[in-house]
């Protein structure tokens, strides 16, 4: 699960509001879109592979690929981070 | 790609030859697949899988056995390894499926790429000449379509063919009713987006499924430059499994979404049950004869020819034939595939015309065969049931032609049905030319067919202008 928890439960814990714990998770969200971003460009940098197969690839459905793999790939991250960011909060 | 055809032709006929790892060789009654020395090592390793046992172990992977040098002595001149296949009975293509048949086809594609994946193999090529059927059950035979993937990439290069040959002419039937039959009989590699995008208007175009598969690969498509097809690799393998598995998924939500709905209806669409002039009594009196002529012959390979939605071709699977039930509706033999396949009965039903059969066709005319090269010598029962004066009027062939033809379709009995042209539904088709047809009598029909035939039984059907002929070929007897 990527929200262990709800938000309701993280901010009104005893049925109060807790700031500082709003501010640690926003901090860890905008945290979290910038590795995505990161991871992003990182994905686009690294070294081209090699290409195999002898299926043509197809143009317009490549790239939508493309495009959904480079989403995914920040998902990923987004998604490793915020596991890891709300099990070491508990 | 992969086009596993058979026919009793002398010496050896390569049939596949687009996939460099290797070809497949068909040689009497034989089909072998020869694998290039540098594919042989990953070929035998993906064999040696879990998955791939699996896959067999359930039918739904062919069996592959490798062969000893003594008996590949002289087929190839090459040091290539051959495997033997397993031969699938009667050999069918995408070109000839009702739309059930090749989401079926699609659905075992991308289970058998999953199952692959885990033990880490993919598809090289995702097209439905992989794959053919045993009845109504789909057997994936281009074994060489799988390749061990590197853990790091994240891109499935056959998507776009799959999106191709199994997405897009789904969607074309699904929204814009065309058969995926009449999509292949002309493109061996499925529909392009592009062509989907001119026939969608503003707000399907808009959404999905045809927002993802059609407008916005259609969209970025002028984008793609040489380097695109050189996409970097995944950060990690575990990141590019979790790429491929959502991509997988995605296809499999888009497959569901543009499948054949369960009641496609047609002109031919429950005709036995309330379109047809046969009483309830009169159908059980035919049904009854069609029972008794399955049991006299015992067929073990029989032709249903105009087989609407099944009635009878079930009816000699649940005998213990194989059936292959052939109509020119889509729609009914797609009633006939969900019947076969929910009851589990031998019946494989295709989309074939037969005073228009399937041609042969792919390079040089030999990749697929014809019906009818196919046909010829497999059946040993003929199933014509209330479709002659079909064939007679509509189609204006010669009431010997067809005889002829049922003649060297059958390898022993025939099963027909007569209408004569005072039957209602024989003047509804006619349409004023009732002068071509005066002379097409039950004795006229009987003399011809005993040019080639026997009679066995015959039943009239009370009250209606038909009759129905067992007949036994006489070559057969003698």
């Amino acid at each position: 699960m990527v929200f262990g928890k709800s938000l309701t439960d993280l901010f009104f814990g005893d049925g109060k509001v807790d700031f500082a714990r709003m501010k640690r998770t926003i901090r860890g969200v905008i945290q979290a879109w910038a590795l995505a971003v990161f991871c992003l460009l990182a994905l686009l940098l690294a070294l081209p592979s090699k290409a195999f197969g002898y299926v043509d690839p197809g143009t317009g459905s490549f790239l939508y690929q493309a495009i959904y793999a480079a989403v995914l790939g920040g998902i990923f991250y987004l998604r490793k981070f915020l596991n890891r960011f709300f099990k070491r909060d508990k | 790609m992969l086009a596993t055809c058979d026919a009793a032709e002398p010496g050896v006929v390569s049939r596949s030859f687009r996939d460099p790892a290797g070809i497949v060789l068909r040689t009497a009654g034989r089909i072998l697949r020869s694998v290039e020395p540098s594919s042989l090592a990953e070929f035998e390793a993906f064999l040696a899988t879990q998955a791939a046992r699996d896959a067999i172990e359930a039918g739904r992977l062919v069996t592959s056995v490798k062969l000893s040098s003594e008996e590949t002595a002289g087929l190839t001149p090459g040091s290539e390894a051959i495997f033997e296949h397993q031969r699938i009975p009667f050999p069918s293509y995408a070109h000839e499926w009702p739309p059930e048949m090749l989401a079926a086809a699609g659905a075992l594609t991308l289970e058998l790429f999953r199952s692959a994946l885990s033990e880490g193999f993919g598809l090289k090529d995702a097209t439905p000449y992989n794959i053919l059927f045993r009845g109504p059950q789909p057997v994936f035979v281009d074994v060489l379509s799988f390749e061990r993937r590197q853990p790091r990439d994240a891109t499935w290069r056959a998507y776009a063919q799959f999106v191709r040959t199994f997405l897009l002419p789904l969607a074309a039937h699904r929204h814009f009713g065309l058969s995926p039959a009449d999509t292949f009989a002309g493109k061996r590699d499925g529909l392009e987006p592009g062509e989907l995008y001119q026939w969608a208007g503003f707000w399907k175009r808009l959404t999905p499924p045809l927002l993802s598969l059609v407008t916005l690969p259609k969209w970025v498509g002028g984008k793609a430059s040489a380097e695109t097809y050189h996409p970097k690799p995944a950060a990690s393998p575990e990141q590019a499994r979790f790429i491929l598995d959502h991509l997988l998924r995605s296809c499999e939500r888009q497959l569901k979404s543009v499948a054949p709905r369960p009641n496609g209806e047609s002109v031919w669409s429950g005709y036995l049950d309330h379109k047809s002039l046969y009483s309830a009594a009169q159908l059980e009196a035919k049904e009854r004869f069609v029972r008794e002529a399955l049991d006299l012959a015992g067929p073990r390979a029989v032709l249903d020819v105009g087989a609407n939605e099944g009635r009878f071709s079930l009816l000699a699977a649940q005998r213990g034939a194989a059936v292959v039930a052939v109509d020119s509706d889509p729609a009914v033999v797609g009633t006939i595939w969900r019947r076969a396949h929910d009851q589990n009965l031998d019946v494989l039903p295709l989309v074939v015309d037969l005073t228009r059969p399937t041609p042969a066709i792919g390079w040089r005319n030999q990749e697929c065969d014809s019906f009818l090269q196919r046909a010829q010598g497999h059946f040993d029962m003929v199933m014509m049931l209330a479709v002659l004066h079909h064939m007679l009027v509509t189609e204006r062939v010669p009431l010997e032609e067809l005889l002829g033809l049922a003649a060297e379709l059958t390898r022993d009995y025939l099963l027909i049905e007569f209408i004569a042209p005072a039957d209602p539904m024989f003047q509804r088709i006619v349409r004023g030319r009732e002068a071509l047809y005066g002379h097409l009598t039950f004795e006229r029909f009987e003399s011809i067919a005993a040019s080639h035939f026997e009679l066995v039984k015959s039943l009239r059907i009370e009250g209606l202008h038909r009759c129905l002929y067992l007949f036994r070929l006489r070559r057969a007897i003698g």
